[in-house]
């Protein structure tokens, strides 16, 4: 990435996009022109978010911050958001299949293969704890009543 | 004083449960905030599912002994391995770390513990005193006086919570948004929902929290770990070694010797804990400058017991003070203060200066909840200190994927609700996002919360005002004060930076670990 895709004012202009559009799209929503019995307009508010979004935007883009580059953003690659949106994809499938088969049969395979993936090795302990994490966390949530989704397994316990 | 309120307090403080949440509270907040990169808000939304299960009384517990027990926690991997627990606790790295070097790391934990519980128990004592006068105060306010009330606590928010005030103000503007969603407030119709239905309720707090303030920080701790671009700080000498019985402790004579240095902390810290937006970093920060420069001759930063005194009191002494605004104004002043703000929401309270008339039991419960978990904060660091200091040495490869599933369990168990992990999911991209740009989130979380408040007193002036706009906005000298105390706010701030300023504070320092 160059300096200025990194900069404040790379931020704000994307920002200043992002914010524009949620602007216009609640503008031309007819909700948002809906009138309330005390004479307020349903898009009042969210109007008003939307627009000190844009107005915030805009600042970045000029205000005496504008070159700095946020610490954040000095050694970032774009790698870097298309790996936390595989995290959270990963995550997603995880929360999809506790749903599914129950927290006991989805966890290990959660939890050793993010385990693995991060760099812990021997591959032996991260089995290892990779199993006994989900049945303590398990046994936790049990006493404190909490339901977590109940598979096969669960009744072994 | 209503007596029958306060021994209806004692009655409910003084449970077998509720004394267990504490102590579960400030045991979990240790650990949490000796293990790095593991901050007070990320313990706090963590534990926020399992607090609607409890009691008001028990919730309150566990969340302010969390949030003590991780304030002094910081200090421990600070002073261990120059790896503070949190922001809070990076002052303290200057002398603990030095002292550790010296063979003297017992010592510095020690006085660590004490000017911690010491500043903590002497703000709260302050908070004890200020917010029933405060609220008394905020009592006679109208719905004109609280709405400029809330603009000049997201003014002061976006002005003092980071270094750029856009960035502070437009993640102000985000959780304004976000709080539009779902029901108007006043009338209950659906709005800003993107077509969606799952949407109708609007987004529910415990996802944002969790999404914004664990996951995304997981997200970022995983991202470190698989780039390996942290640098692996190998904790070359033995634990065992550093904190062995035969080594240095503190004598009752030094840490008396400390009271000028713990008396700046308190002061500092109590004032800065009850501003929104500045938190227990810069307190920290400040009274280990002004300690500093002040007492030359103590050798301040130089690896000196009077160092770790006046940081750690300054940070700790921000817990109690922080909850003022939220129970004078119902405005809460910090991330970890919206927390316990939600909280008591969950449980049906409105924290606001009624709640003082309403709920008095629930108040002095509050109260001596603070008093006391300093007591449960003395004596788990006491004891479990060095225990603690191992735990900061928990390989984050373990720790990044256990959190990953608490933080799904907590999104998922608060209301059963699929939808809610997907948006936990969603909205802790954001929040990775908006770590990555150096937006803060405190801004964000508080602007979400008191959103429906600040509309509904718009309303409700208009309402009174028979629609006059300049009546409902301007109507009394204190609400012009308020206004133009914002918008006076909103000019110095960006002329004099006074945001990046105090950021910098703690970057000016020496290198921590450099000596």
């Amino acid at each position: 990435m160059t300096d200025f895709r990194r900069s404040n004012r790379f931020v704000g202009l994307v920002l200043l996009i992002g914010a524009c559009l949620l602007f216009a799209y609640i503008w031309l929503s007819p909700w948002a022109h809906r009138e309330m019995r005390d004479g307020f307009t349903l898009g009042f508010f969210p109007l008003i978010g939307a627009g000190a979004m844009v107005l915030c935007a805009a600042v970045m883009l000029f205000d005496p911050l504008r070159r700095e580059v946020p610490d954040g953003l000095a050694g970032a690659e774009w790698s870097d958001a298309v790996l936390a949106l595989a995290m959270l994809a990963g995550i997603a499938a995880y929360a999809v299949a506790m749903q599914a088969v129950g927290f006991l049969e989805a966890t290990p395979i959660f939890t050793i293969l993010y385990m693995l993936w991060m760099g812990f090795r021997p591959v032996r302990s991260a089995v290892l704890l990779g199993v006994l994490i989900p049945i303590g966390t398990f046994a936790l949530f049990t006493i404190l009543g909490v339901s977590l989704p109940l598979g096969p397994l669960s009744s072994l316990l | 004083m209503n007596t029958d309120a306060l021994y209806e307090a004692l009655s409910l403080v003084f449970t077998f449960k509720t004394i267990m949440w504490l102590v579960i509270g400030v045991a979990l907040g240790v650990g949490l905030g000796a293990i790095p990169g593991l901050t007070a808000s990320t313990g706090i939304a963590l534990v926020l599912p399992l607090s609607f299960m409890l009691d008001i009384t028990g919730s309150l517990g566990l969340l302010i002994g969390l949030y003590k027990g991780a304030v002094f926690g910081g200090s421990i991997s600070a002073i261990s391995f120059a790896t503070p627990g949190s922001p809070d606790s990076a002052a303290t790295v200057f002398d603990g770390y030095r002292m550790t070097k010296e063979g003297k790391g017992r010592k510095a934990i020690l006085m660590a513990l004490y000017s911690s519980v010491t500043g903590d128990a002497a703000s709260d004592i302050v908070v004890i005193l200020v917010a029933p006068t405060i609220a008394l105060l905020a009592l006679q306010f109208g719905p004109t006086e609280r709405l400029w009330l809330m603009v000049l606590a997201i003014a002061l928010l976006g002005a003092l919570s980071g270094r750029h005030l856009a960035k502070g103000l437009f993640s102000a503007a985000i959780g304004l948004f976000l709080g539009t969603i779902g029901a108007d407030p006043v009338s209950s119709v659906a709005r800003n929902t993107f077509g969606q239905d799952w949407l109708r309720d609007g987004i529910h707090l415990v996802p944002l929290v969790i999404g914004v303030f664990a996951m995304s920080q997981m997200l970022e701790q995983g991202l470190e770990l698989l780039r390996r671009t942290r640098a692996v700080r190998e904790a070359t000498m033995k634990l065992g070694d550093l904190f062995g019985r035969n080594t240095e402790g503190l004598t009752f004579r030094e840490y008396l010797s400390a009271w000028r240095e713990m008396g700046i902390g308190i002061g500092v810290g109590t004032f800065v804990g009850i501003l929104p937006g500045l938190g227990a970093t810069v307190a920290a920060f400040l009274s280990f400058g002004i300690a500093k420069q002040l007492f030359p001759k103590k050798r301040i930063g130089e690896g000196s017991i009077y160092g770790i005194a006046a940081a750690e009191a300054g940070n700790n002494a921000t817990v109690g003070p922080t909850l003022v605004p939220l129970l004078a104004f119902g405005i809460p002043g910090s991330a970890t203060a919206a927390l316990i703000g939600a909280a008591l929401m969950l449980q049906g309270i409105t924290p606001s200066p009624r709640m003082f008339q309403m709920y008095p039991e629930v108040i002095y419960a509050l109260f001596i909840i603070l008093i006391l978990g300093n007591f449960f904060n003395l004596a788990i660091g006491r004891m479990f200190a060095f225990f603690y200091a191992r735990l900061g040495q928990l390989p984050g490869e373990i720790l990044v994927p256990t959190i990953m599933v608490m933080s799904v369990i907590g999104a998922y168990a608060a209301r059963s609700d699929p939808y809610d992990v997907l948006m936990m999911l969603g909205l802790a991209f954001m929040g990775f996002g908006m770590r990555k740009v150096g937006m803060p989130e405190a801004p964000l979380i508080i602007t979400f919360l008191i959103a429906p408040l600040l509309e509904q007193n718009l309303r409700r002036a208009l309402l009174i005002t028979r629609g006059e706009w300049s009546d409902a906005l301007f109507g009394s000298p204190v609400a012009i004060g308020l206004a133009g105390a914002a918008a006076l706010l909103l000019v110095v701030t960006m002329r004099a930076n006074i945001g990046g300023r105090l950021s910098r504070v703690g970057r000016q320092q020496d290198e921590p670990t450099g000596g």
